[in-house]
């Protein structure tokens, strides 16, 4: 077995590391729904959806300038 | 790190009057025949830990804990089950303790426990193997806590729905924006996209046909609005007649966007979806039968992927794919139906603001010129926001009837409807009647609609910058759906895939040198929470082992897939030490059992271990393997004697009872004596029927009493050990005659047996103790037993108690660390190897002779 780490958290980081790779989703969304892993906050629907939503503007804020 | 210092129990199971299994901290080897009440010590670990027997709870629906763990007659003697732990203050836990009250260690460990992780039974060491895919997973699932994981990928799921419909939205604000903006200008000139220069066009084309100079900007609009307001000022006071106009307009907009309301697809595909939902109760999931129906057509199986029974191909095959049919087209259905239900509150969002704007430019008018326009408009208002109110609820709880009604109330024929387009008509007679040039009705009609078309684009844009940012979110919201459940999925096989390294590594260690293993678990990938067991069998390879594996072979795969994760769990709570194997090994022969002794013995050291077995051969192995292993200070070596329905398990130590000798023949009274020293009696010759190998008539149970060892024991000591019967000839003698009296008086009450003398029991009894004293040796605690060399020796483990062979030297049994102390080379490093152990035990023997 991995280190100590759970399950869960070695899930969680797979993930993560997958999503920040993913050419498909722009990385400020990334970035805001990995705080949101970090605050335990993943698994609400709205967050998520803020965080979607606050993320793909940014990301089309950053490619405009 | 708490341990078990002893189970006591009472009323429960076999087990009627009081009685303590001493763990002392450590690991506890119990011994006991069939029925000799084994298990009841372990049915009440788990009632107590677990809080359930999985002997009886969900065994069969009949059956439970509750109403049959307690003793068939436990009356005078009520339930109780508690441990007692080594801790200082030795906190003790039974079925009344409420955890809250223990140290935090404590109720880590009780949490821990909770989970029955750490008890395998004889009949569940086959269970992980025998079980389908699907079940397979579920027992895997304690040891992966994944509700966190499960939480976080349903609402990603459910973000990915709610991206979709606001997409989907988004685009049909467009589209509505986009007709609107064709309507008002001529339609030829735009595409079904129109873009900024379009629009530029088609306006500048409409100001070029009333002689007004055309734009280049959109900014350039509202000046040429002004421009044509100036060009409306010599046509007089107009305001009462653009008053009217824009009146009719508004009805007009509101008498359009009515029918858009009206939820008849809604109620439509909601209706066809509810009938079909009754008929259709199951969902299967879409994926699981593609793959299903993939894997039956392409690989031509005989056999189902999920439950792996026989199946009939082609059958199976067209049945799964009218269930395909059928669920896909429920599945649409539903699409269709949140399209329908997000379209008509659009349609009704819509309608009101249509409404308002028509309010807004009625109010305006003379309160003469109104014709109740007004009044005709709010009713529709008021009808329009009881649909808007009843389709803001999701489409499974829509009232199909509140909305039927509604929808009737302002269809086409309705009197609402009727008197808007009445009132609508008023209107258009009385603009009629006004006296206007007809270039003022043309510059008039072209400034109300620029003065909309200037509103409108800036709408298109906005609603085009919002649904090019929806599709952004839902293309991100489905990848990242995606990589969560790839996440997962890999992650799994990935431990899967440690895990089976773990069981393979000791697995092969059971079976060195065989040409099979390689286990694998191997998360299905078609099927969410699946798990295939596969291994290889010489050239066979991911085979499922019930293919190829004998019993046996089967069996110790069990036990290397229960103790694989008995070791993952441990890693998970590491202060939860607790294992127990209850009469694991039926079908296995010695080499393996004693390899996995060994293996239970190294590995498992750490562990505070419950081992029963009712084999005597396998007790005897792993008490050497103990001592060979370095264990045997940290195991506790308990053997139940018997077994009553009324007095339990009989645990008593042989010292104990030599001591209640002691005890009663200071006081106790003649019946007293005779049962203390028949218990030692037989105690003594059901040890050594075993080490003596006596021939008696096999008994069921092998409950043998004294009369039917006796007459063996005494005639094989008189035969074959001469120096035993020699020095104990007189207590031997005396007992082949005196060892009725344990039945005289203690087991059949007979009016004569009154008579018997107390100093016939004191003689009997001290017969026993003496025979127990030159039998049993007190420094290594065992019995004498046959020496492998020479033959006709008697002696202990120690070599305390010997009996040398007719004519020959006493020969002291060498001690096991001694042996490996003194053995040359390698052979120190033999200790846990069996082939190796057996080769240098064959050499040792030879050396002897």
């Amino acid at each position: 077995m991995k280190g100590n780490a759970t399950i869960e958290g070695r899930i969680l980081e797979r993930f993560l590391a997958k999503m920040e790779a993913d050419q498909a989703i722009p990385p400020e969304v990334a970035r805001r729904l990995r705080e949101l892993c970090e605050r335990g906050q993943i698994k609400a629907v709205d967050r998520i959806l803020d965080a979607l939503r606050e993320g793909v503007k940014e990301h089309a804020k950053n490619s405009a300038a | 790190m708490p341990r078990i210092r002893r189970l006591d129990l009472q009323g429960f199971r076999g087990v009627r009057q009081s009685i303590g299994l001493l763990f002392e901290s450590k690991s506890v080897l119990l011994f006991g025949e069939n029925g000799t009440g084994k298990s009841s010590f372990v049915d009440a670990l788990e009632k107590l830990l677990a809080g359930r027997v999985s002997t009886l709870d969900g065994r069969a629906q009949a059956l439970s804990s509750e109403r049959h763990g307690p003793h068939i007659r436990n009356g005078e003697h009520p339930l109780l089950i508690a441990i007692t732990f080594d801790d200082p203050d030795s906190t003790v836990f039974d079925l009344q303790s409420n955890e809250k009250n223990l140290s935090t260690a404590f109720q880590d460990y009780l949490k821990a426990a909770r989970e029955n992780l750490y008890i395998l039974r004889r009949r569940q060491v086959l269970d992980f193997i025998d079980s389908q895919p699907r079940e397979r997973y579920d027992l895997l699932r304690p040891f992966l806590p994944l509700s966190g994981i499960e939480a976080m990928e349903e609402a990603l799921r459910q973000a990915r729905d709610r991206t979709d419909v606001e997409a989907g939205t988004a685009i049909q604000e467009v589209s509505r924006l986009t007709q609107d903006l064709r309507r008002l200008l001529s339609s030829g000139m735009l595409s079904q996209e129109p873009v900024e220069a379009e629009v530029i066009r088609a306006v500048g084309g409409e100001l070029a046909a009333v002689g007004q100079p055309e734009i280049t900007t959109i900014a350039q609009l509202p000046a040429s609005i002004a421009r044509l307001s100036d060009a409306l000022a010599p046509f007089g006071d107009l305001s009462r007649h653009s008053r009217l106009a824009n009146g009719i307009q508004a009805m007009e907009e509101l008498g359009e966007a009515i029918p858009r309301t009206l939820a008849m697809q809604l109620l439509t595909t909601l209706d066809t979806l509810r009938k079909r939902e009754a008929r259709e109760a199951r969902i299967f999931y879409e994926e699981v039968l593609e793959q299903g129906v993939r894997w039956i057509s392409e690989e031509l199986r005989d056999t189902c992927p999920l439950c792996e029974q026989p199946i009939e191909r082609e059958r199976i095959v067209a049945r799964t794919q009218e269930r395909l049919v059928a669920m896909r087209e429920i599945l649409n259905l539903r699409q269709e139906a949140r399209r329908a239900l997000e379209s008509a509150r659009h349609a009704v969002r819509s309608a009101i603001e249509a409404t308002q704007r028509a309010e807004a430019r009625v109010r305006v008018l003379a309160e003469e010129e109104r014709a109740g326009a007004l009044e005709a408009v709010a009713a529709v208002r008021n009808v329009l926001e009881a649909i808007g109110e009843e389709l803001r609820r999701d489409p499974p709880t829509l009232n199909m009837e509140v909305l039927k009604n509604c929808s009737a109330q302002v269809s086409p024929d309705s009197p609402l409807v009727v008197g808007l387009t009445r009132c609508r008509d008023v209107l258009r007679t009385r603009l009629s009647s006004l006296p206007s040039p007809q270039a003022a009705q043309k510059l008039l009609s072209l400034r109300e609609r620029l003065e909309r078309v200037s509103q409108i684009w800036p709408e298109i844009c906005r609603a085009r910058a919002s649904a090019k940012e929806a599709a952004e979110r839902q293309r991100a919201a489905r990848t990242i759906y995606e990589d969560a459940q790839s996440a997962r999925k890999e992650e799994l096989q990935s431990l899967f895939d440690e895990l089976s390294r773990e069981i393979n590594d000791l697995y092969v260690r059971l079976h060195p040198d065989e040409s099979h293993g390689g286990v694998r678990l191997e998360v299905r990938e078609a099927v969410q929470g699946s798990v295939n067991l596969r291994a290889d069998f010489y050239d066979r390879r991911n085979e499922d082992p019930r293919a190829y594996y004998s019993d046996a072979h089967l069996d110790t795969l069990g036990l290397s897939i229960f103790l694989a994760l008995r070791r993952w769990y441990r890693k998970q709570r590491p202060g939860f030490d607790l294992m127990v194997l209850d009469d694991v090994l039926t079908s296995v022969d010695t080499a393996h059992s004693v390899r996995l002794s060994e293996v239970l013995l190294s590995e498992f050291r750490d562990y505070q271990v419950l081992l029963t077995t009712h084999d005597r051969i396998w007790f005897e192995h792993l008490r050497d393997i103990q001592a060979r292993c370095g264990v045997a200070q940290a195991f506790v070596n308990k053997v139940i004697h018997k077994w009553t329905i009324d007095d339990g398990p009989d645990l008593r130590e042989p010292e104990d009872e030599r001591q209640a000798i002691d005890d009663l023949i200071a006081d106790g009274s003649a019946e007293q004596i005779a049962i203390m020293g028949g218990r030692l009696l037989e105690h003594i010759l059901q040890e050594m029927r075993y080490a003596l190998r006596l021939s008696v008539q096999a008994k069921r149970g092998e409950q043998y009493e004294i009369g039917e060892l006796w007459p063996a024991f005494f005639a094989t000591i008189k035969k074959d050990y001469p120096t035993l019967y020699e020095q104990a000839r007189k207590t031997l003698d005396a007992l082949d005659v005196r060892w009725t009296v344990r039945n005289w008086l203690g087991a059949h009450w007979n009016i004569w047996a009154r008579n018997v003398p107390r100093n016939t029991a004191v003689e009997f009894a001290e017969a026993v103790r003496d025979l127990f004293d030159r039998v049993f040796c007190t420094s290594c605690r065992r019995f004498i037993a046959p020496s492998a060399t020479p033959l006709g020796q008697l002696a202990c483990r120690c070599g305390d108690r010997i009996y040398a062979a007719p004519g020959k030297e006493a020969v002291r049994p060498r001690s096991r660390d001694d042996l490996v102390r003194t053995t040359e080379g390698a052979l120190r490093d033999a200790r846990l190897d069996t082939a190796r152990y057996f080769e240098w035990k064959r050499a040792e023997a030879g050396r002897e002779h």
